[in-house]
């Protein structure tokens, strides 16, 4: 009975999700912890993603009480009943949750601190080369022509950081340190590991000049 | 074991969100670690510089993105006030890595009705690296059984499903579920969980 409460948690985790509330004995959370340290040393966990990141900092820096978040919700003791609720509610979807995939998280987009609108090539070069990446402060990404329409992404494999390169005939980007490859939308391509996809960038034409706010 | 009614009210009882890092436990975190003065003046750096490290902290203990991201949104806000009265670097770690144990116990607490996580941290204050974490797992993961280590790297690090899991392992999935609670709890009596 309890085996199977605990194996829906494990399987929460292995789905990355939250789970399920319940009371657990000593032993049961010491199991739990063990599946959580593992699903530590999976690499698409290894680092935070970068739009949670940019939030979070954004949010202490400047509190905005007006837009509610759900951060902000738990916080006040009188709405924190309200919170659990809520919480209880996704709990309940997670059993029903198709777990024999991994979880294909949302592309962000990541607008680091003190970000400028910055030209990093020109549409003329475009013609020529559909995908150009550049490297600007802490920012190394591509700016690309994908479909009649310019686009930017980091180019920080979501695996362990190595820099990706455009494939030669420019129909996906690739990592040079592992089998994985990335289409040009920065979804991940199926290879050895789920990866996140990658974080897009903000860009605009300026003339001819192709900007990208980094 | 008698089950106990889920209850729906268990998710409303009070938060503990008025715990504070008892400050004797802080300061002996503080003695152990050493860092050089440096006046905290830029709230944006000690932020940067310590996110991803509180997160990877945070994510060992969770195991999953949802929770790892709320408890770490907690730490900052929790420890914010206090971070910009200026500390030095080695306090401000030390600090953080308390405040988020106190998030943690809440977190467990609240969730699950633990009372007391195993501290294996508290005679080496330091926030852990990827790497020295995959070392460790993967230590760990050498001294398992051939079929227990198998099912844990099939399903933890290479995220197989149960089905493909079952597939490689030529057996069925109701044995993958066992095997793979098994293996747990011998994995955490290994990490000395």
């Amino acid at each position: 009975m309890s085996d199977k409460r605990l194996q829906r948690a494990i399987e929460a985790l292995l789905a990355d999700k939250r789970p399920p509330r319940g009371k657990l004995t000593a032993e049961e959370a010491s199991t739990l912890l063990a599946a959580a340290r593992l699903r530590a040393a999976h690499p698409s966990n290894s680092a935070p993603r970068a739009e949670f990141v940019d939030d979070l900092g954004r949010s202490l820096r400047e509190p905005q009480p007006g837009a509610p978040s759900r951060r902000y919700f738990l916080r006040g003791a009188g709405l924190a009943a309200a919170a659990a609720v809520v919480g209880v509610t996704a709990d309940r979807l997670v059993g029903q949750v198709d777990n024999s995939k991994p979880p294909a998280p949302a592309q962000g987009v990541l607008v680091p601190w003190g970000a400028k609108w910055t030209a990093v090539t020109t549409l003329t070069a475009l013609q020529t080369t559909p995908i150009v990446r550049f490297a600007s402060g802490s920012v190394t990404g591509f700016v690309m022509q994908h479909k009649g329409e310019v686009t930017a992404m980091s180019a920080v494999c979501t695996h362990q950081g190595c820099i990706l390169d455009a494939a030669g005939d420019f129909s996906r980007l690739v990592c040079p340190c592992h089998e994985q490859s990335f289409a040009l939308d920065g979804a991940p391509l199926p290879g050895d590991y789920y990866l996140t996809p990658l974080p897009r960038l903000k860009s605009r034409i300026n003339g001819d000049s192709v900007e990208v706010f980094v | 074991m008698v089950p106990r009614p889920r209850s729906f009210l268990r998710g409303v009882t009070p938060r503990r969100s008025k715990t504070v890092v008892p400050d004797a436990y802080a300061k002996d975190l503080l003695q152990v670690v050493d860092g050089g003065i440096l006046p905290v003046e830029d709230w944006d750096a000690v932020y940067r510089d310590h996110v991803v490290p509180v997160y990877r902290f945070v994510y060992v203990r969770v195991g999953n993105r949802p929770d790892a991201e709320d408890v770490t949104s907690s730490v900052f806000e929790r420890a914010l006030p206090r971070l910009r009265t200026g500390a030095t670097v080695g306090q401000l770690r030390s600090y953080l890595i308390a405040t988020a144990k106190t998030v943690l116990a809440d977190h467990w607490r609240g969730r699950f009705g633990v009372d007391e996580l195993p501290d294996e941290t508290a005679d080496r204050p330091q926030l852990p690296t990827s790497d020295n974490h995959s070392a460790d797992v993967e230590r760990i993961l050498n001294g398992l059984p051939s079929n227990y280590r198998d099912v844990l790297q099939l399903r933890f690090l290479r995220g197989y499903s149960l089905k493909e899991t079952a597939h490689e392992m030529g057996t069925t999935i109701g044995n993958v579920k066992v095997m793979q609670l098994r293996a747990l709890r011998r994995a955490a009596q290994e990490f000395e969980l």
